[in-house]
Protein backbone atom coordinates (compact mmCIF):
# COMPACT_ATOMS: atom_id res chain seq x y z
CA UNK A 1 0.00 0.00 0.00
CA UNK A 2 2.89 2.33 0.84
CA UNK A 3 4.45 1.60 -2.54
CA UNK A 4 1.21 2.33 -4.33
CA UNK A 5 0.96 5.63 -2.56
CA UNK A 6 4.49 6.49 -3.48
CA UNK A 7 3.86 5.57 -7.10
CA UNK A 8 0.72 7.66 -7.17
CA UNK A 9 2.54 10.66 -5.76
CA UNK A 10 5.35 10.24 -8.25
CA UNK A 11 2.91 9.83 -11.13
CA UNK A 12 1.03 12.96 -10.07
CA UNK A 13 4.28 14.88 -9.82
CA UNK A 14 5.37 13.74 -13.25
CA UNK A 15 2.06 14.71 -14.85
CA UNK A 16 2.15 18.06 -13.13
CA UNK A 17 5.73 18.78 -14.09
CA UNK A 18 5.05 17.88 -17.71
CA UNK A 19 2.05 20.20 -17.67
CA UNK A 20 4.16 23.03 -16.29
CA UNK A 21 7.00 22.39 -18.70
CA UNK A 22 9.62 21.65 -16.04
CA UNK A 23 10.61 25.29 -15.94
CA UNK A 24 12.76 24.92 -12.87
CA UNK A 25 14.94 22.18 -14.26
CA UNK A 26 18.53 23.31 -14.56
CA UNK A 27 19.96 23.79 -17.99
CA UNK A 28 22.33 21.24 -19.38
CA UNK A 29 25.22 23.66 -19.14
CA UNK A 30 24.52 24.40 -15.47
CA UNK A 31 24.25 20.72 -14.77
CA UNK A 32 27.47 19.93 -16.51
CA UNK A 33 29.40 22.68 -14.78
CA UNK A 34 28.26 21.92 -11.29
CA UNK A 35 28.70 18.21 -11.83
CA UNK A 36 32.22 18.72 -13.03
CA UNK A 37 33.14 20.80 -10.04
CA UNK A 38 31.66 18.29 -7.67
CA UNK A 39 33.50 15.44 -9.33
CA UNK A 40 36.80 17.26 -9.20
CA UNK A 41 36.46 18.15 -5.56
CA UNK A 42 35.38 14.67 -4.60
CA UNK A 43 38.24 13.07 -6.53
CA UNK A 44 40.79 15.36 -4.93
CA UNK A 45 39.50 14.65 -1.46
CA UNK A 46 39.39 10.89 -1.97
CA UNK A 47 42.82 10.65 -3.40
CA UNK A 48 44.30 12.91 -0.75
CA UNK A 49 42.80 10.73 1.93
CA UNK A 50 44.22 7.54 0.46
CA UNK A 51 47.69 9.03 -0.08
CA UNK A 52 48.07 10.81 3.23
CA UNK A 53 50.44 8.95 5.57
CA UNK A 54 48.78 10.28 8.68
CA UNK A 55 45.15 10.10 9.50
CA UNK A 56 43.29 13.37 9.12
CA UNK A 57 45.91 15.11 7.03
CA UNK A 58 43.86 15.03 3.88
CA UNK A 59 41.20 17.15 5.51
CA UNK A 60 43.61 19.96 6.20
CA UNK A 61 42.78 23.24 4.59
CA UNK A 62 45.11 24.54 1.88
CA UNK A 63 48.05 26.51 3.12
CA UNK A 64 48.35 30.23 2.30
CA UNK A 65 49.59 30.62 -1.25
CA UNK A 66 48.12 27.30 -2.26
CA UNK A 67 45.80 28.84 -4.84
CA UNK A 68 48.75 30.58 -6.42
CA UNK A 69 50.47 27.25 -6.76
CA UNK A 70 47.41 25.82 -8.44
CA UNK A 71 47.19 28.69 -10.88
CA UNK A 72 50.83 28.48 -11.95
CA UNK A 73 52.51 25.24 -10.97
CA UNK A 74 56.27 24.98 -11.07
CA UNK A 75 57.72 23.24 -14.12
CA UNK A 76 58.77 20.18 -12.12
CA UNK A 77 55.18 19.41 -11.32
CA UNK A 78 53.76 19.73 -14.80
CA UNK A 79 52.42 16.46 -16.06
CA UNK A 80 51.81 15.21 -12.56
CA UNK A 81 53.25 12.35 -10.61
CA UNK A 82 56.75 13.77 -10.38
CA UNK A 83 56.54 14.72 -6.75
CA UNK A 84 57.62 12.02 -4.30
CA UNK A 85 58.55 12.63 -0.71
CA UNK A 86 59.98 10.39 1.94
CA UNK A 87 60.22 12.94 4.68
CA UNK A 88 58.26 12.04 7.77
CA UNK A 89 57.59 15.70 8.53
CA UNK A 90 53.85 16.30 8.66
CA UNK A 91 53.66 19.81 7.29
CA UNK A 92 55.60 19.38 4.05
CA UNK A 93 53.96 16.03 3.46
CA UNK A 94 50.55 17.60 3.67
CA UNK A 95 51.41 20.14 1.00
CA UNK A 96 52.91 17.51 -1.24
CA UNK A 97 49.85 15.35 -1.11
CA UNK A 98 47.58 18.21 -2.05
CA UNK A 99 49.71 19.36 -4.98
CA UNK A 100 50.24 15.84 -6.21
CA UNK A 101 46.56 15.13 -6.10
CA UNK A 102 45.68 18.18 -8.08
CA UNK A 103 48.26 17.74 -10.79
CA UNK A 104 47.70 14.05 -11.19
CA UNK A 105 44.08 14.65 -12.04
CA UNK A 106 44.12 14.83 -15.83
CA UNK A 107 41.37 15.38 -18.36
CA UNK A 108 39.10 18.24 -19.27
CA UNK A 109 37.46 18.27 -15.85
CA UNK A 110 40.76 18.65 -14.04
CA UNK A 111 42.30 21.92 -12.89
CA UNK A 112 44.12 22.43 -16.19
CA UNK A 113 40.94 21.85 -18.15
CA UNK A 114 38.94 24.05 -15.85
CA UNK A 115 41.54 26.80 -16.20
CA UNK A 116 41.30 26.58 -19.98
CA UNK A 117 37.52 26.69 -19.81
CA UNK A 118 37.70 29.65 -17.44
CA UNK A 119 40.05 31.50 -19.79
CA UNK A 120 37.77 30.76 -22.73
CA UNK A 121 34.77 31.96 -20.77
CA UNK A 122 36.51 35.19 -19.81
CA UNK A 123 37.40 35.75 -23.45
CA UNK A 124 33.82 35.10 -24.51
CA UNK A 125 32.51 37.46 -21.86
CA UNK A 126 34.88 40.16 -23.04
CA UNK A 127 33.81 39.69 -26.66
CA UNK A 128 30.18 39.74 -25.57
CA UNK A 129 30.66 42.99 -23.67
CA UNK A 130 32.35 44.57 -26.69
CA UNK A 131 29.57 43.44 -29.02
CA UNK A 132 26.96 44.67 -26.57
CA UNK A 133 28.60 48.08 -26.38
CA UNK A 134 28.81 48.31 -30.17
CA UNK A 135 25.16 47.32 -30.50
CA UNK A 136 24.22 49.97 -27.97
CA UNK A 137 26.05 52.63 -29.93
CA UNK A 138 24.26 51.50 -33.08
CA UNK A 139 20.94 51.66 -31.27
CA UNK A 140 21.91 55.09 -29.97
CA UNK A 141 22.61 56.25 -33.52
CA UNK A 142 19.18 55.05 -34.60
CA UNK A 143 17.54 56.91 -31.74
CA UNK A 144 19.52 60.07 -32.48
CA UNK A 145 18.48 59.89 -36.14
CA UNK A 146 14.87 59.52 -35.14
CA UNK A 147 15.07 62.42 -32.69
CA UNK A 148 16.63 64.67 -35.31
CA UNK A 149 14.18 63.56 -38.03
CA UNK A 150 11.21 64.30 -35.80
CA UNK A 151 12.73 67.63 -34.78
CA UNK A 152 13.22 68.55 -38.41
CA UNK A 153 9.64 67.67 -39.27
CA UNK A 154 8.30 69.71 -36.36
CA UNK A 155 10.37 72.68 -37.44
CA UNK A 156 9.07 72.33 -41.01
CA UNK A 157 5.54 72.56 -39.64
CA UNK A 158 6.53 75.49 -37.41
CA UNK A 159 7.91 77.36 -40.40
CA UNK A 160 4.58 76.93 -42.16
CA UNK A 161 2.72 78.21 -39.10
CA UNK A 162 4.85 81.01 -37.67
CA UNK A 163 1.96 82.28 -35.56
CA UNK A 164 1.67 79.08 -33.61
CA UNK A 165 3.75 79.64 -30.50
CA UNK A 166 3.53 76.08 -29.17
CA UNK A 167 4.83 74.55 -32.36
CA UNK A 168 7.71 77.01 -32.47
CA UNK A 169 8.59 76.07 -28.90
CA UNK A 170 8.43 72.40 -29.82
CA UNK A 171 10.75 73.09 -32.74
CA UNK A 172 13.29 74.76 -30.46
CA UNK A 173 13.07 71.96 -27.91
CA UNK A 174 13.44 69.30 -30.60
CA UNK A 175 16.46 71.06 -32.12
CA UNK A 176 18.12 71.29 -28.72
CA UNK A 177 17.50 67.60 -28.03
CA UNK A 178 18.82 66.70 -31.47
CA UNK A 179 22.03 68.62 -30.80
CA UNK A 180 22.51 67.00 -27.40
CA UNK A 181 21.79 63.57 -28.80
CA UNK A 182 24.30 64.10 -31.60
CA UNK A 183 27.01 65.12 -29.12
CA UNK A 184 26.33 62.15 -26.87
CA UNK A 185 26.24 59.63 -29.70
CA UNK A 186 29.46 61.02 -31.14
CA UNK A 187 31.06 60.40 -27.76
CA UNK A 188 29.74 56.83 -27.80
CA UNK A 189 31.55 56.08 -31.11
CA UNK B 1 18.03 68.86 -49.70
CA UNK B 2 21.26 66.97 -49.06
CA UNK B 3 21.35 63.19 -49.59
CA UNK B 4 21.92 62.71 -45.87
CA UNK B 5 18.83 64.69 -44.97
CA UNK B 6 16.82 62.82 -47.58
CA UNK B 7 18.03 59.55 -46.14
CA UNK B 8 17.11 60.64 -42.64
CA UNK B 9 13.72 61.82 -43.75
CA UNK B 10 13.08 58.42 -45.32
CA UNK B 11 14.21 56.80 -42.08
CA UNK B 12 11.61 58.68 -40.11
CA UNK B 13 8.92 56.38 -41.33
CA UNK B 14 10.84 53.21 -40.81
CA UNK B 15 9.54 51.00 -38.00
CA UNK B 16 11.69 51.24 -34.93
CA UNK B 17 11.06 47.82 -33.61
CA UNK B 18 8.67 44.98 -33.99
CA UNK B 19 7.40 42.72 -31.32
CA UNK B 20 7.82 39.33 -32.86
CA UNK B 21 8.90 37.22 -29.96
CA UNK B 22 7.91 38.80 -26.70
CA UNK B 23 9.50 37.25 -23.66
CA UNK B 24 7.02 36.31 -21.03
CA UNK B 25 7.04 34.52 -17.75
CA UNK B 26 4.48 31.93 -18.67
CA UNK B 27 5.03 29.48 -15.90
CA UNK B 28 4.16 29.93 -12.31
CA UNK B 29 6.78 28.89 -9.78
CA UNK B 30 6.44 25.26 -8.91
CA UNK B 31 5.08 24.39 -5.55
CA UNK B 32 6.76 22.03 -3.13
CA UNK B 33 5.09 19.73 -0.70
CA UNK B 34 6.80 18.04 2.18
CA UNK B 35 6.39 14.29 2.00
CA UNK B 36 6.20 14.12 5.78
CA UNK B 37 2.84 15.85 5.62
CA UNK B 38 1.39 13.20 3.37
CA UNK B 39 0.43 10.91 6.21
CA UNK B 40 -3.07 9.83 7.02
CA UNK B 41 -5.51 8.36 4.51
CA UNK B 42 -7.89 11.26 3.92
CA UNK B 43 -5.14 13.84 4.18
CA UNK B 44 -3.05 11.95 1.67
CA UNK B 45 -5.78 11.78 -1.00
CA UNK B 46 -6.88 15.31 -0.34
CA UNK B 47 -3.39 16.62 -0.83
CA UNK B 48 -2.95 14.51 -3.95
CA UNK B 49 -6.11 15.98 -5.46
CA UNK B 50 -5.13 19.49 -4.41
CA UNK B 51 -1.67 19.09 -5.90
CA UNK B 52 -3.03 17.77 -9.18
CA UNK B 53 -5.53 20.60 -9.34
CA UNK B 54 -2.82 23.17 -8.71
CA UNK B 55 -0.55 21.75 -11.38
CA UNK B 56 -3.42 21.29 -13.79
CA UNK B 57 -4.41 24.89 -13.26
CA UNK B 58 -0.83 25.95 -13.85
CA UNK B 59 -0.78 24.08 -17.15
CA UNK B 60 -4.07 25.61 -18.31
CA UNK B 61 -2.97 29.15 -17.51
CA UNK B 62 0.34 28.72 -19.25
CA UNK B 63 -1.39 27.28 -22.27
CA UNK B 64 -3.80 30.19 -22.54
CA UNK B 65 -1.11 32.86 -22.31
CA UNK B 66 1.22 30.98 -24.62
CA UNK B 67 -1.56 30.43 -27.14
CA UNK B 68 -2.33 34.14 -27.17
CA UNK B 69 1.30 35.05 -27.78
CA UNK B 70 1.52 32.42 -30.50
CA UNK B 71 -1.63 33.84 -32.04
CA UNK B 72 -0.03 37.31 -32.14
CA UNK B 73 3.09 35.95 -33.81
CA UNK B 74 0.98 33.98 -36.29
CA UNK B 75 -1.08 37.06 -37.16
CA UNK B 76 2.07 39.09 -37.85
CA UNK B 77 3.53 36.25 -39.90
CA UNK B 78 0.32 35.98 -41.90
CA UNK B 79 0.34 39.74 -42.46
CA UNK B 80 3.95 39.50 -43.69
CA UNK B 81 3.08 36.76 -46.15
CA UNK B 82 -0.03 38.57 -47.33
CA UNK B 83 1.82 41.86 -47.85
CA UNK B 84 4.57 40.10 -49.80
CA UNK B 85 1.93 38.86 -52.22
CA UNK B 86 0.13 42.23 -52.23
CA UNK B 87 -2.86 40.77 -50.38
CA UNK B 88 -3.18 43.74 -48.05
CA UNK B 89 -6.75 42.94 -47.03
CA UNK B 90 -5.81 39.44 -45.97
CA UNK B 91 -2.96 40.71 -43.85
CA UNK B 92 -5.19 43.31 -42.25
CA UNK B 93 -7.84 40.70 -41.47
CA UNK B 94 -5.29 38.53 -39.68
CA UNK B 95 -4.33 41.37 -37.35
CA UNK B 96 -7.94 42.46 -36.80
CA UNK B 97 -8.87 38.87 -35.91
CA UNK B 98 -6.07 38.76 -33.39
CA UNK B 99 -7.19 42.01 -31.78
CA UNK B 100 -10.68 40.56 -31.41
CA UNK B 101 -9.38 37.57 -29.45
CA UNK B 102 -10.04 37.52 -25.70
CA UNK B 103 -7.10 38.53 -23.53
CA UNK B 104 -5.82 35.84 -21.14
CA UNK B 105 -6.53 36.73 -17.55
CA UNK B 106 -3.04 35.79 -16.38
CA UNK B 107 -1.18 38.12 -18.76
CA UNK B 108 0.47 41.17 -17.23
CA UNK B 109 -1.22 44.44 -18.18
CA UNK B 110 1.93 45.94 -19.68
CA UNK B 111 2.56 42.80 -21.74
CA UNK B 112 -0.98 42.95 -23.12
CA UNK B 113 -0.52 46.63 -23.91
CA UNK B 114 2.63 46.27 -25.99
CA UNK B 115 1.42 43.18 -27.87
CA UNK B 116 -1.86 44.84 -28.81
CA UNK B 117 -0.20 48.22 -29.53
CA UNK B 118 2.15 46.54 -31.95
CA UNK B 119 -0.80 45.09 -33.88
CA UNK B 120 -2.63 48.45 -33.85
CA UNK B 121 0.48 50.25 -35.05
CA UNK B 122 0.93 47.82 -37.91
CA UNK B 123 -2.69 48.27 -38.97
CA UNK B 124 -2.23 52.05 -38.87
CA UNK B 125 0.87 51.83 -41.04
CA UNK B 126 -0.92 49.60 -43.53
CA UNK B 127 -3.78 52.09 -43.70
CA UNK B 128 -1.34 54.95 -44.32
CA UNK B 129 0.33 52.97 -47.08
CA UNK B 130 -3.09 52.43 -48.62
CA UNK B 131 -3.80 56.15 -48.48
CA UNK B 132 -6.51 55.85 -45.83
CA UNK B 133 -5.56 58.30 -43.08
CA UNK B 134 -8.95 58.14 -41.37
CA UNK B 135 -8.56 54.42 -40.78
CA UNK B 136 -4.92 54.95 -39.80
CA UNK B 137 -5.97 57.55 -37.26
CA UNK B 138 -8.55 55.16 -35.83
CA UNK B 139 -5.99 52.37 -35.42
CA UNK B 140 -3.41 54.72 -33.93
CA UNK B 141 -5.94 56.04 -31.45
CA UNK B 142 -7.00 52.48 -30.65
CA UNK B 143 -3.41 51.57 -29.89
CA UNK B 144 -2.86 54.62 -27.70
CA UNK B 145 -6.08 53.85 -25.86
CA UNK B 146 -4.45 50.62 -24.67
CA UNK B 147 -2.20 52.75 -22.47
CA UNK B 148 1.03 54.64 -22.74
CA UNK B 149 4.59 53.89 -21.81
CA UNK B 150 8.02 55.32 -22.38
CA UNK B 151 8.78 52.80 -25.09
CA UNK B 152 8.98 52.41 -28.84
CA UNK B 153 5.45 51.00 -29.05
CA UNK B 154 3.91 54.22 -27.83
CA UNK B 155 6.37 56.31 -29.88
CA UNK B 156 5.56 54.36 -33.05
CA UNK B 157 1.85 54.94 -32.57
CA UNK B 158 2.39 58.66 -31.98
CA UNK B 159 4.37 58.99 -35.20
CA UNK B 160 1.69 57.06 -37.12
CA UNK B 161 -1.01 59.28 -35.68
CA UNK B 162 1.02 62.36 -36.57
CA UNK B 163 1.33 61.17 -40.14
CA UNK B 164 -2.39 60.49 -40.30
CA UNK B 165 -3.15 63.96 -38.92
CA UNK B 166 -0.83 65.58 -41.41
CA UNK B 167 -2.59 63.69 -44.20
CA UNK B 168 -5.88 64.97 -42.79
CA UNK B 169 -4.59 68.57 -42.91
CA UNK B 170 -4.07 68.89 -39.18
CA UNK B 171 -0.32 69.63 -39.00
CA UNK B 172 -0.32 71.42 -35.66
CA UNK B 173 -1.71 68.44 -33.81
CA UNK B 174 0.66 66.25 -35.83
CA UNK B 175 3.55 68.35 -34.53
CA UNK B 176 2.31 67.72 -31.01
CA UNK B 177 2.37 63.95 -31.63
CA UNK B 178 5.81 64.14 -33.20
CA UNK B 179 7.12 66.09 -30.25
CA UNK B 180 5.76 63.58 -27.80
CA UNK B 181 7.38 60.74 -29.76
CA UNK B 182 10.63 62.73 -29.83
CA UNK B 183 10.61 63.09 -26.06
CA UNK B 184 10.15 59.32 -25.64
CA UNK B 185 13.04 58.61 -28.01
CA UNK B 186 15.21 61.12 -26.16
CA UNK B 187 14.46 59.41 -22.86
CA UNK B 188 15.29 56.03 -24.39
CA UNK B 189 18.57 57.40 -25.71
CA UNK B 190 19.55 58.71 -22.28
CA UNK B 191 18.73 55.36 -20.70
CA UNK B 192 20.80 53.56 -23.29
CA UNK B 193 23.85 55.80 -23.09
CA UNK B 194 23.81 56.15 -19.33
CA UNK B 195 23.83 52.35 -19.22
CA UNK B 196 26.92 52.30 -21.44
CA UNK B 197 28.70 54.95 -19.43
CA UNK B 198 27.99 53.33 -16.10
CA UNK B 199 29.68 50.11 -17.14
Amino acid sequence: MTHRRTHLVLATLCVGLVACGGSSAPSSSEDRTSGGEATTTRAATTRAASTAPYAGEAEATPEPGMMDDMASPPPSMEGGGAVQTTRPSRQPQRQTVQVETIHRDPGPQGVGGARLEFTALMGTESEFATALSQNRCEDARDLRDRICDLSERICDIAESHPDHVDTRARCRDGARRCETATDRVDACD
Amino acid sequence: MSPRLEHRRAQLWKPQRRLWEPQRRLWEPQRRLSRGRLLGRSGFWGLCLLFAALLGGCGDQAHTAAAWIESAAAAHAEADTALESAQVGQGRDALVRFLAEPIPADMATEDVRVVRQDAHWRLAEMALDEGEPVRALRHANGGLAEGRGRDVFTANLLVSRGRAREALNDPLRAASDYHEALQINDALLHELLDGVESE
